[in-house]
């Protein structure tokens, strides 16, 4: 299991990292949370369909461009929040856009037309100059009736909000632990750094068993910069970036304390919850 | 002479290991608790609530929550769970940083079945307020009552909650949970756990009238006096907790963990599983009180609320309502942080089949919605703090007309149509 969380990581960090060029896909799809499956939009950086949206992670200091092409059949954009942003790219056509990436963080990829995000169409880009282990949970929830009303043009009620579906980085528990980037591995005294954003519409709370983390950047939550939490809040389209240094082995959950959503098709245990696994 | 320095230190830690005071408790875990609770029209409703007990006169006692466990920084702690009900429970050590086999996750080792016992140890590493819950189909068990606090005081015997902190003169705590009753009724029936809808909001496992009466959840001070209040949230629901003007409180441990900077507040945000140690300073002894808002997870809008009397030992339930067609998730102020509100006005109104808004920051897109929260009208902004939108001819009725600015505040104006 190692071996091929290694592997995936491995292909992973090839596909999305330190590149100067990254052709990125708006798509269409299904996503089975472990329940009935659900419309989905993501983006990705093959021209089909993924559930799991890409990660960008780039190294600091790099100049990058996105060539977005939007597969879907209505207008999208594309935006790395505090970067820049490509306003529309219609149905079939591709747009470009050229950032130079001279800050570290977590930043919010999303489209930013209208509630789009809730699409799906929300990611997390990394800017790194961290040379140990980095970890990242997209937390999203999915609304059947939105999704499909947004896609199709239709009319909801913004004030009624019922997801049925809660995933970290589109898998729901189990199969988040078969996630090479969410399923943390390290050893003790590693310092580990977990990137986290909130890609959907509602808040959500991570808590970390066996540990208190280090929260060293947050984009909603300023306050909490410096802290040492266990539990905290991600508001929506939040990025946190938090560190720890493991002093005891052990298999450890991160799940939301709003436990609803620690639930598949209603039922107990899946949905958001990750995990951690410490060696001596 | 390395034969010599291990003895030697084996010795020492032998020493110290005695020094630790070791607490022991002893808990049950039951299924077949009752516990009264007021509804919303003011009557008794007995529920019944599983959780945690202790054994007393050859009879199981269950609480909710279940006992405190209280230990000093420093302190070993070994946590005893028998269970002699038909389901399979945990105890999950909530924010104490335990090892896998103290962390009660039955999917990593297993649950503590009908019949058996297993004993939790745990050091107490740092002061503060912690939680434990059952951690087997958590979404229901803990919803269902089975909770309760770990109190961490420091070791050095003084009115400190924390090693050479700030004094105080008198400590309450509040544990802070929701409960849908309809779950409590019959756990059998509860089908999708989506279907969790609290109406019950507690403190200390008690809402309005009976929490008045119990002398722990109504709080008293002289003027000077600095009133501890421990706040832990082990509900489903965020928690915003509004300070009276007769206080002055300050926020100084998060999560058992002392902030760099304690600070200032009059409002203090609780996410489900947070805890927090605020130190208020009583400006003013009248009669007041905290208020505690229930708060739904999707854009923070207002559930219900309850009180913690100060000073006001005859308090009755206020009713507090609160407009939720205008909070949005990204509006809300957390902790301290004052929300600057743009200014958004758009004349004329009532409305014609234009307007003209006026802003003085940029603004994204524009949707306005009927009074069902149907989308009727929805175009781009131009980045301009003046502009004319062109509505068309809509029917007579009320809209809301929604503008997203640039960094993503959603502000809202009420429109009517003639």
């Amino acid at each position: 299991m190692r071996r091929l969380l290694f592997i995936g990581l491995l292909l992973f960090s090839l596909v999305v990292s330190a590149q100067d060029e990254v052709d990125v896909y708006i798509v269409e799809g299904k996503v089975d949370a472990g329940g009935p499956k659900i419309p989905f939009f993501t983006f990705n950086t093959r021209d089909q369909f993924d559930s799991t949206n890409a990660i960008f992670t780039f190294p600091l200091g790099i100049a990058v461009t996105f060539n977005v092409t939007n597969l879907v059949d209505f207008t999208c954009g594309f935006e790395v929040r505090g970067w820049g942003s490509i306003d529309a790219i219609p149905s079939n056509e591709s747009r470009s856009l050229t950032l130079t990436f001279d800050e570290s963080g977590t930043f919010l990829v999303q489209d930013p037309i209208g509630d789009h995000r809730a699409l799906g169409l929300g990611t997390m880009l990394v800017v790194s100059d961290f040379d140990g282990a980095e970890y990242y949970g997209v937390f999203n929830e999915h609304e059947p009736d939105w999704i499909e009303a947004i896609a199709e043009g239709g009319s909801y009620n913004r004030n009624i909000y019922h997801p049925d579906a809660f995933t970290i980085n589109g898998f729901g528990f189990p199969r988040t632990k078969s996630d090479a980037r969410s399923m943390i591995m390290g050893n003790v005294g590693d310092t580990i750094r977990v990137h986290m954003l909130n890609a959907g519409q509602m808040y959500h709370f991570p808590h970390w068993h066996g540990y208190h983390v280090t929260i060293k950047k947050a984009s909603h939550h300023k306050n909490y910069i410096g802290w040492s939490k266990d539990s905290y809040g991600l508001a929506p389209g939040e990025t946190m970036m938090v560190e720890l240094v493991p002093d005891k082995p052990g298999r450890y959950p991160i799940h939301n304390h709003n436990l609803v959503t620690t639930t598949v098709g209603g039922n107990y245990p899946g949905g958001m919850m990750m995990h951690m696994h410490i060696h001596e | 002479m390395n034969k010599l320095l291990l003895s030697i230190a084996m010795i020492v830690c032998s020493i110290m290991l005695q020094a630790q005071p070791l607490r022991f408790y002893s808990v049950v875990s039951l299924m077949n608790g009752e516990s009264d609770f007021v509804t919303d029209s003011n009557t008794i409703v007995t529920l019944p609530t599983w959780g945690y007990g202790w054994n007393a006169g050859g009879a199981s006692v269950m609480t909710v929550p279940g006992p405190t466990i209280y230990a000093n920084e420093g302190d070993s702690v070994h946590l005893q769970m028998s269970n002699p009900s038909m389901e399979g429970h945990t105890i999950h050590l909530h924010g104490l940083d335990v090892d896998e086999a103290n962390d009660g996750v039955p999917h990593h080792t297993g649950f503590i079945l009908e019949g058996e016992s297993f004993t939790y140890k745990f050091k107490a590493t740092h002061a503060g307020n912690f939680l434990y819950h059952c951690h087997v189909t958590t979404t229901m068990h803990l919803a269902l009552g089975m909770y309760g606090k770990v109190i961490i005081y420091p070791d050095d015997s003084t009115n400190t909650f924390y090693p050479n902190g700030p004094t105080f003169d008198q400590q309450y705590e509040f544990l802070l949970s929701d409960l849908d009753a309809r779950w409590n009724k019959d756990y059998t029936r509860i089908g999708s756990f989506l279907s969790y809808a609290p109406d019950m909001f507690l403190i200390n496992g008690k809402n309005k009238s009976i929490s008045y009466a119990d002398t722990s959840n109504v709080m008293h001070g002289q003027q000077g006096d600095q009133l501890l209040m421990r706040f832990l949230n082990v509900g489903y629901r965020v928690n915003r907790v509004v300070f009276p003007s007769e206080v002055k409180a300050v926020v100084h441990t998060s999560d058992g963990r002392v902030l760099d900077e304690a600070f200032t507040t009059d409002t203090l945000i609780i996410y489900p599983g947070e805890r927090f140690s605020v130190l208020a300073e009583i400006l003013d002894e009248s009669p007041s009180y905290v208020r505690i808002d229930w708060l739904d997870p999707y854009r923070l809008s207002y559930l219900g609320c309850e009180y913690i009397p100060l000073n006001n030992d005859d308090f009755s339930f206020i009713p507090y309502e609160e407009d939720n067609s205008l909070t949005d998730s990204i509006a809300l102020a957390t902790f301290s942080e004052k929300r600057v509100v743009p200014n958004f006005k758009v004349y004329p109104n009532p409305i014609g089949e234009a307007v003209v808004v006026a802003s003085d920051v940029e603004l994204r897109e524009f949707i306005l919605t009927d009074l069902s929260g149907s989308m009727v009208f929805k175009c781009p902004a131009k980045l301009q703090t003046v502009q004319m939108i062109t509505l068309g001819d809509l029917s007579e009725g009320l809209y809301v007309l929604s503008a997203t600015t640039v960094s993503g505040e959603l502000l809202t104006e009420r429109l009517i149509k003639l």
